[in-house]
């Protein structure tokens, strides 16, 4: 219980920090913050729009004071109101959350089964053939870029071979609710969700194969293939549990990614997600936008380490069977 | 079989999701035209049927509503269904597009809407609608026709003394407080609002913020495609060559150049943006693409003194900087193949007022020689004056834009090479502007010299030829940070002129001015790069808005 209450303190004051950091980084920096908002297009801006701009930041009223603002936009779930967007920084991410998911999640769920799956296989079969060959491979795999494996898949599936389409989520002119609306859409996500797939499967099947290849040789490992237990039943009961903890951790840690999107993806097929909502405001200079993006994820992220936490005090068998709790 | 039912349960659990997410994604009627597609007008009068049946334009441009009022649909239904009062050619000619245009003195300019124009619900356009949109700025801070007052007290004068309005309400009288020849570059993008719709209409819908007035009326905005797609105003007095317009928008350069390749969109645009350098030559060699240079009018790379204090507060050391630069590297190395040694007058052929003076040129001897008269001699690496110290500068330049960062190098390479020390400042956007900006500096501009970018708009602002930064008493700019009596004479001159034959004196004068004291150098001069497909002809560009315009609609083959 000790172990579940330090792991959730701890969250909430790295929490409690990222919200002051994100309130206070904005106004720290160099120069009028009314330039953060406005960039140099609105030199033609008349005093009082100037000033309209002023007042509705609070930047007149002390930085106590403004933090209280900042945090009753938390609370009332606005989370700000972009002014370059003309919108609560809420409803953009509400807008954008659900393309985003369409794409990471599946990719997620993908690339952590087959890695796991692979990676305990060729982990506890350590120096076999096929864990030669599929480490050899997905170490190369692990150091290209994912907006080199994006463009290579459009050139090869969309311009060479037209199996494929490569921009936004679905083709114009289809109507939504229908059959050939679902096909449409499946149609689209399948590259974004590939290359996603392949940009992330390396580092999970090397976790799982060389954290796997450490318990090949143990004794319990050696025990349950004496009773002649089947393949099966010796990687996922007696293997995986004795060495799932760093891959929930990895598998938890990129929970925060499928909130965050992944800018590159995005880019590359045209998807208005969060990434391309994270890169417009960083491109825009959209504060208040960044500021709820960063806290939306950073929430999504304690969240998920909270829980990736207590998941591996849970199953971690010392702790079950009466260790120190 | 429990595990085989745990994992048919997954499986349906993502299958749902999938569908889920294709629901969370549906768009609302009202932005997304495939469910609420707009009516034909069955009294619209009938016309002849376009050539092409559609043209699909690839942009970059991230629209987020598809509404009046969002900047970037702004300036890309500017080329379709929110038609400016007139248009720019190449050349630098100002042709009518929704009003016919005069003036006799340069301060009173009338604007006469064109026969037959139509709002796409079938109301007329009137010089009405021009003076209405100028009250809704000014009602939203604008000082168009009133003057607007902060909370400080500073006033900003209104733009317009006055206005006259016919009596059948087809042309509207506009006196500038000032005389300005060049009014017309202000009403190249100046886009109508339809008082019948929004007067009284505090809460306007999508729909009345998408009612337009040119060839094409807004058909819908498919968020999830990225599509938005205009279609023929039946209302427009001539019909188009196209019946419907789809701009596509992309979110990598690269995709949508090997789109345009491959022959699946049929042209590329973004506001005020050519094909960046990267893809020019690849283009250039593809068979299926037309490129179109064309000769820019702003100044991607230019190297700002200030005038008034530091270094360079000595004319003879900006001149000894203009002849030790070597402007090939900076044409080879960053401009397109149509790039150019810019002149010492600064401003590209294409503005208003050009006249020629000398190219800039690289001469290490001359260089040398206005170092000795500004008192420093040359000791190992670097000049010294009389008191030992350094030549040496900082030199400020916009992190942010990785081009202005390669300026800043290649500036520092060759000052370096001939003898004056370099210091590179790269600052975040806010922390440059509050460095090189009157206003963001609250007039206390601390570079000693800076990278800028000027764009089209900023160079033809105000008084024209870049007077804006160059004036240290611009309330905004003044960079070059220049209080020359002589200087404002010039300016004054030039704000004050009633004709262009007055204003191109004046302009002259300021070249010359700019040739001889150099108060900033152009680093090259560039051409706009735009690109098509092969197949299209009959091509027309605006100087502001490129290939979007209407009147490439109108003539286009294919």
């Amino acid at each position: 219980m000790k172990k579940y209450l330090k792991s959730i303190v701890t969250a909430l004051i790295c929490f409690l920090i990222v919200i002051i950091l994100n309130f206070l980084l904005p106004r720290m920096l160099p120069g009028n913050p009314i330039a953060y908002l406005t960039g140099m297009a609105e030199e033609d801006m008349t005093g009082v729009q100037y000033e309209y701009y002023c007042n509705a930041l609070h930047l007149n009223e002390s930085w106590l004071v403004q933090f209280g603002y900042y945090l009753k936009s938390l609370v009332d779930g606005t989370l700000g109101y972009s002014f370059k967007k003309e919108a609560t920084v809420a409803l953009l991410i509400g807008e954008r959350i659900g393309a985003t998911l369409q794409i990471t999640l599946p990719a997620v769920l993908i690339s952590t089964g087959i890695g796991l799956v692979w990676g305990l296989h060729c982990g506890l079969h350590r120096d076999g053939i096929l864990d030669k060959v599929s480490t050899t491979s997905l170490i190369v795999f692990n150091a290209v870029p994912t907006f080199v494996i994006g463009l290579a898949l459009v050139i090869f599936c969309c311009f060479q071979h037209r199996w494929l389409p490569y921009t936004a989520l679905n083709s114009a002119g289809i109507f939504p609710g229908t059959l050939a609306y679902l096909t449409d859409r499946l149609t689209h996500l399948v590259l974004p969700i590939l290359t996603l797939v392949i940009g992330t499967l390396p580092s999970r099947f090397l976790l799982m194969r060389n954290t796997a290849s450490r318990i090949a040789d143990e004794k319990f490992i050696l025990y349950a293939k004496q009773r002649g237990l089947t393949e099966r039943k010796v990687q996922f009961s007696y293997g995986l549990k004795n060495i799932a903890q760093p891959f929930i951790t990895m598998v938890g840690m990129s929970i925060s990614t499928c909130i965050g999107g992944s800018t590159v993806v995005e880019n590359i097929f045209s998807i208005n997600g969060m990434g391309t909502l994270l890169t417009s405001a960083v491109y825009t200079l959209d504060y208040p936008l960044m500021q709820g993006i960063l806290f939306v994820t950073t929430g999504i992220m304690v969240i998920s380490i909270v829980a990736t936490d207590v998941l591996c005090i849970l199953i971690d068998p010392k702790v079950r069977f009466g260790g120190c709790a | 079989m429990k595990k085989k039912l745990l994992a048919l349960i997954l499986a349906s659990a993502l299958t749902l999701g999938l569908f889920a997410g294709c629901a969370e994604q549906k768009p609302t009627p009202s932005t997304t035209s495939p469910t609420a597609p707009v009516p034909t007008v069955d009294t619209a009068p009938s016309a002849p049927q376009p050539a092409i049946d559609k043209l699909v334009v690839g942009t970059t441009s991230v629209i987020e509503t598809a509404t009046a009022g969002e900047y970037a649909y702004d300036m890309l239904s500017s080329g379709t269904s929110q038609m400016p009062l007139v248009w720019q050619d190449t050349d630098g000619v100002y042709h009518p597009l929704l009003a016919d245009f005069e003036t006799t003195d340069g301060q009173t300019w009338t604007f006469t809407i064109r026969e037959g124009m139509c709002w796409d619900d079938g109301e007329p356009v009137t010089a009405e609608d021009i003076l209405f949109t100028l009250q809704q700025a000014d009602a939203a801070g604008s000082a168009n026709l009133i003057d607007q007052t902060a909370e400080d007290g500073k006033v900003t004068e209104a733009k317009y003394s006055g206005y006259v309005l016919s009596e059948d309400k087809s042309s509207i009288s506009l006196t500038l407080a000032k005389p300005n020849v060049r009014e017309l570059s202000n009403m190249t993008s100046f886009r109508l609002t339809p008082k019948h719709i929004l007067e009284n209409n505090p809460a306007p819908s999508e729909a009345d913020l998408r009612v337009g007035c040119g060839p094409y009326r807004f058909a819908s905005f498919d968020k999830n495609a990225g599509a938005i797609t205009f279609e023929v105003n039946p209302h427009y007095p001539e019909t188009p060559n196209v019946a419907k317009i789809v701009y596509q928008t992309f979110g990598s350069e690269d995709v949508m150049y090997t789109a345009l390749a491959q022959g699946d969109i049929d042209l590329c645009w973004n506001y005020s943006a050519g094909v960046s350098s990267t893809y020019q030559s690849i283009l250039d060699a593809a068979e299926t693409v037309k490129m179109i240079g064309v000769p820019a009018t702003n100044a991607p790379a230019v190297l700002v003194f200030n005038n008034e204090n530091g270094l360079f507060a000595n004319e003879n050391l900006r001149m000894a900087v203009a002849y030790a630069l070597d402007y090939n590297a900076f044409k080879l190395y960053f401009g397109s193949p149509y790039a150019q040694i810019p002149n010492r007058g600064f401003v590209p052929s294409t503005t208003v007022g050009y006249t020629d003076t000398d190219p800039l040129e690289t001469d290490l001897a001359k260089a040398a020689a206005y170092m000795s008269a500004a008192g420093y001699t040359k000791e190992e690496a670097f000049y010294q004056n009389a008191d030992g110290q350094t030549a040496s500068f900082t030199l400020t330049y916009n992190a942010g834009k990785p081009a202005h960062a390669g300026f800043a190098e290649l500036v520092k390479t060759n000052l370096e090479l001939f003898g004056i020390q370099v210091n590179l400042e790269g600052l975040d956007s806010a922390s440059y502007n509050a460095k090189t900006s009157n206003k963001f500096s609250e007039n206390n501009i601390t570079h000693e010299a800076a990278i800028f970018g000027f764009t089209a708009a900023g160079m033809g602002m105000m008084n024209g030829l870049a007077t804006i930064y160059v004036d240290g008493t611009h309330p905004v700019q003044g960079g070059a940070q220049v209080f020359d009596p002589a200087f404002q004479t010039i300016r004054d001159q030039m704000s004050a002129a009633k004709t262009l034959d007055a204003y191109y004196e004046a302009a002259r004068q300021m070249q010359q001015y700019y040739a001889v004291h150099l108060p900033l150098i152009a680093l090259y001069w560039d051409s706009m790069m735009l690109a098509h497909s092969a197949k299209l002809e009959n091509i027309t560009v605006d100087a502001v808005f490129g290939l979007n315009n209407v009147n490439n609609w109108l003539h286009i083959t294919k």
